[in-house]
């Protein structure tokens, strides 16, 4: 052990304090995103007015959908600071189907570069016979091209990239396979819109990759029409779209500057999540519907307009379990019919009480598709044996194994 | 002895001379009770020769999901056939062993060698059961097996044996269990309160 604990434990209770202090003060800017939220509920022509006029100063918060000059969908606008209530008791007839995927990056310091992907999908028929159909479908990544991008090794980011496109190609194949009764629900882990900040890979890489993944939620638009709810399940989300909204709601319109929208001013540090805590309380109550304004989500309309991604967010808890507030990212082309964001929220409730606050489902997917250490040796080893057959003797890095041995 | 492939239950995980451990699936359940006579082979592959077993304990694995699950209120079918038919939950069937079959000739007696590890492990045919327990030799080696319940075992192998010697209140099934129950008297003649308990609990079995 070589972390000096006696030199930390005068840090430790000053960072206690200054947790303490901080959660006082998002006591009080809750209160007043509460209040502005109440305030501008039942108005969202007006808020769709707002961010309108601020597209020029690059807003990149959230707009309610469903006003009359927004994304037309059914029924009426849904005000911003209502819960919207658990649809269904259960549906006794649906298909529900998750695709995840895990990867084994390349490792530099190795003399064998490769990398893989591999993929499961688990499809769940309610009310019909027969046990759930699962499958796994491993990808090895070798070829020089594939590799090395501009002389440089491939970077995980990209890989990422290449993996959350082929588990939407995989999706696309997986409806077009098991999803032949109504309803079908397609469950993916994490957000359907990709690439925002740090996650993105390469710049010049980024719209070759962009058209891809819209390629791949094309198909798997495609894979059913029409009916098919496509959805995914942010666990502990951490965004500040709907924060977003409000600064710029409480800001007169003259006020409104890219400037001033750099930061949520009162509000700064308060996520979206805490701020649902307060609204969702019932389990299996949902938010409205929104969209994130920003050029990402404007690019994926303008390659199809039911691709833009809405959200909405969503209490998970079990009944006297308190809140817990996950965000569901969805097609505009689910958010558009009632009755499959009815369906969606119904199955994502459901799913999450049989395992306290996750779905199941997503669970299995993960499971099967997680590629564990001993897996990873055992692969490692296997790649070496066969080399070695052509002559190839790969030599361990000295580096990752004095660091194993010193850490033993 | 005659190989019914229908009746694989599962595959040898690790063994000893004394006994061995099957692996299997949840789905694979319905043939193996305790009790029964399982056989594996003990060669190399080539060889026809095979340990004789009894199963004497099922064990049910659980992890960390299954406990979770076990909270749910509304489990649905789907749910349940995905754990039981789809994951890698093993179950474990613990075999002891009493015999073992060389060049075609049965001997009850301890294996030279253990079953090898993923070796088939089936239910004994009901041929097979008859011929081996035609002797009672294989009583001293339940008898003498440490860490395993051995009256019930004893008991729930000649209820099993009997049902395929002869139909329930035959002759023959009953003079089965006659021969078997005298054998037992002279083994256990030092321990009547177990003779006892073991004629009992085989008395229903006639």
């Amino acid at each position: 052990m070589t972390l000096d604990f006696a030199q930390l434990t005068d840090e430790i209770v000053k960072m206690a304090a200054a947790y303490s202090k901080r959660q006082l003060t998002q006591k009080e800017r809750l209160k007043l995103a509460l209040q502005w939220l109440h305030d501008w509920s039942g108005r969202e022509d007006e808020i769709h007015e707002r961010v309108q006029q601020a597209t020029s100063v690059q807003y990149r918060g959230a707009s309610p959908i469903g006003a009359p000059k927004s994304q037309p969908v059914q029924g009426p606008p849904e005000p911003v600071a209502e819960p919207v209530g658990f649809p269904y008791g259960c549906l006794n007839r649906l298909t529900v189907i998750a695709v995840d995927g895990s990867q084994i990056y390349p490792d530099p310091q190795s003399d064998i570069h490769y990398y893989l992907l591999n993929l499961s999908v688990i499809a769940m028929r309610h009310g019909l016979p027969g046990a759930p159909r699962c499958e796994t479908r491993p990808q090895l990544i070798y070829s020089e091209d594939d590799l090395y991008l501009k002389g440089q090794l491939i970077n995980n980011a990209t890989i990422n990239a290449q993996r959350t496109i082929a588990e939407r190609e995989k999706l696309a194949e997986a409806v077009k396979k098991y999803g032949d009764a109504d309803p079908v629900i397609a469950l993916a882990d994490g957000p359907l819109l990709y690439w925002e900040g740090s996650e993105a890979p390469e710049g010049q890489l980024l719209s070759q990759i962009t058209l891809d993944y819209l390629d791949a939620l094309q198909k798997v638009k495609t894979s059913r029409p029409p009916g098919l709810a496509l959805a995914g399940y942010v666990d502990k989300p951490t965004s500040t779209y709907v924060i977003r909204l409000l600064r710029l709601l409480s800001l007169e319109p003259e006020q409104v500057s890219r400037e001033a929208l750099a930061t949520n001013g009162p509000l700064e540090g308060l996520e979206d999540r805490l701020l649902f805590e307060k609204i969702l309380t019932e389990p299996g109550d949902r938010s409205a519907l929104f969209v994130q304004r920003s050029p990402t989500n404007r690019e994926y309309a303008k390659y199809d307009r039911d691709l833009e991604i809405a959200f909405f967010y969503m209490n998970t808890a079990p009944p006297n379990r308190g809140e817990y507030v996950v965000r569901i990212e969805i097609p505009v082309w689910v958010a558009r019919d009632r009755q499959l964001v009815d369906e969606a929220q119904t199955f994502i409730y459901n799913q999450c009480q049989l395992l306290g606050r996750y779905p199941y489902i997503l669970t299995r997917a993960d499971e099967l598709a997680v590629v564990r250490g001993h897996e990873k040796a055992q692969l490692d080893n296997l790649i070496e044996i066969e080399l070695r057959k052509h002559g190839f003797n790969p030599e361990p890095a000295e580096k990752p194994l004095m660091k194993t041995l010193a850490r033993h | 002895m005659i190989i019914d492939k229908e009746q694989t239950i599962g595959r040898v995980l690790r063994g000893s001379t004394t006994s061995f451990v099957c692996g299997t699936r949840i789905n694979k359940l319905e043939a193996p009770q305790f009790g029964a006579f399982v056989e594996a082979a003990c060669g190399n592959g080539n060889s026809q020769d095979h340990v004789i077993g009894l199963i004497h304990a099922i064990r049910i694995e659980d992890d960390p999901l299954v406990r979770q699950l076990i909270l749910a209120d509304n489990v649905t079918e789907q749910t349940l056939q995905d754990q039981r038919e789809n994951r890698m939950v093993p179950v474990e069937i613990s075999i002891l062993n009493v015999g073992y079959v060389h060049s075609n000739a049965a001997r009850q007696a301890l294996p030279p060698r253990p079953p090898l590890s993923l070796a088939e492990v089936r239910m004994c045919s009901p041929g097979a059961v008859r011929a081996f327990c035609a002797r009672f030799d294989f009583f001293r080696l339940v008898l003498s097996a440490a860490e395993v319940p051995t009256d019930e075992l004893l008991a729930a192998c000649l209820s099993l044996a009997a049902e395929h010697v002869g139909a329930s209140g035959s002759a023959e099934r009953r003079a089965f269990l006659v021969n078997a129950g005298r054998e037992l008297a002279k083994l256990m003649s030092q321990d009547l309160g177990r003779l006892e308990n073991i004629l009992k609990l085989i008395r229903a079995a006639a």
